[in-house]
């Protein structure tokens, strides 16, 4: 809606009227309008630059502390095998992310899994465990960081399409059979 | 050869219409897709919750190993600590369940800072990516020149051919803002979603793309950077 029309829209509209009009056409160009999906050049900076002009949009926090100097040196993906709380392990099958280690089975204990996901450590799950390098204050240390695959859980319409699709290639399968 | 990888990370731009208001700490721990420790730190840390905002125009909010930034018209999630494949299952699992969000494109983005040798090391970079014998008479005056921000755009087909897809990758060369004598790279991997309509809908190609192709690019972004500085560094 350009200026104009929108001025000869509300021309017949009282003083509220027309301030309850105002507040619904909230400008759309509150925010930078940005249309790439490449924020590298900016380090994030043009996050915090919200343009402002007669609509105050509420303030962006900046980050707390930014980027930690870390560089990731290996990412195994990890599948339960089995837990043993007894013993406090579970028994896991690692598969290297990076570069070309070959598959191999460990025991990790449970004193590495946090808090928040010891209600996922169960046969099947899956985690990824993460060795990185990392500078502080001038010392450089390795460390690695534990922490499991969450997805969210199948919809109604998913499972919904899952069987549809099943039932489908069932019939496909049924006549195929009938035919031979 | 004398580089060094002082910091290597990721992040992931959506743009789209979307509803900042809905994508809370609390929305992504009622889906599992957080645990609740972590949604606990984004409200309450004595740090991370300062940079908390819920709103109709802006969410923003933090833990130990992401920030999360959602504009009307762009989400962006970055990683903070040490890079892990479960920063890319978060983006997945956040456009899977919203999958009816419309989106138009996707950029999986991977930044790294690199420590030079010493200080003609790092001139030398710019030197070689950007020639200087070109820009010393723009002016009368005489000035030092630097490359300040270098962006290639690679696109597939050759330079004349009409494009098929919007897709592209960029990548950028900057001075670092952490490291003296330091130059930043990135890669934004570009991945238009915009024909996309009902099956898969944008925000479920979305979520497939960044399911199957971090990793890749990832790998893609290693391999890159390492090509671009051995050969800018090179005497």
């Amino acid at each position: 809606m350009s200026l104009q029309t929108y001025l000869a829209d509300t021309k017949h509209l009282t003083k509220s009227d027309n301030f309850s009009r105002r507040k619904e056409l909230r400008p759309r160009e509150v925010i930078k309008q940005l249309d790439v999906t490449d924020i590298t050049g900016s380090d994030r900076a043009a996050y915090t630059n919200v343009s402002r002009s007669s609509y105050e949009a509420p303030k962006i926090p900046v980050s707390s502390s930014g980027l930690v100097s870390s560089v990731p040196l290996q990412i195994w993906e990890g599948t339960i095998l089995e837990v043993d709380e007894a013993a406090g392990i579970m028994r896991v099958r690692l598969d290297a992310k990076l570069g070309q280690d070959p598959q191999h089975t460990a025991d990790i204990g449970l004193e590495w899994v946090s808090d928040q996901d010891k209600s996922l450590v169960r046969p099947g799950a899956v985690f990824y465990l993460t060795l990185y390098k990392m500078k502080t204050h001038g010392s450089v240390k390795n460390s690695q960081e534990l922490r499991f695959r969450r997805r969210p859980s199948w919809s109604d319409s998913q499972l919904k399409r899952i069987e549809r699709d099943t039932s489908l290639l069932m019939n496909k399968m049924k006549s195929l059979h009938s035919e031979g | 050869m004398t580089y060094e990888t002082e910091v290597f990370t990721s992040s992931i731009v959506v743009v789209g219409d979307f509803n900042p208001a809905i994508i809370s700490p609390g929305w992504l721990a009622r889906n599992g897709l957080i645990g609740e420790d972590d949604a606990k730190a984004a409200r309450e840390d004595q740090n991370y919750g300062k940079t908390l905002l819920v709103s109709h125009q802006v969410t923003n909010f933090e833990t130990s190993w992401f920030t999360l930034q959602v504009l009307e018209n762009q989400f962006s999630l970055t990683n903070k600590e040490a890079l892990s494949t479960a920063f890319k299952d978060l983006a997945v699992g956040i456009f899977q369940l919203l999958s009816h969000t419309p989106a138009n494109a996707v950029g999986l983005n991977f930044m790294a800072h690199f420590k030079l040798g010493d200080k003609d090391e790092y001139h030398r970079v710019g030197d070689k990516l950007a020639p200087k014998s070109i820009w010393e008479n723009a002016f009368s005056e005489e000035f030092a020149i630097g490359t300040e921000h270098l962006t290639m755009v690679f696109q597939a087909g050759g330079r004349d051919d009409s494009r098929k897809t919007k897709d592209s990758k960029r990548i950028s060369l900057q001075a670092s803002n952490r490291i003296k004598y330091g130059i930043k790279l990135s890669l934004n991997d570009h991945h238009d979603v915009s024909s996309c309509s009902v099956h898969p809908t944008q925000a479920e190609k979305v979520a497939e793309i960044i399911d199957t192709e971090w990793q890749e690019t990832w790998n893609q972004a290693k391999k890159a950077f390492d090509h671009v500085l051995s050969r800018a560094t090179e005497q």
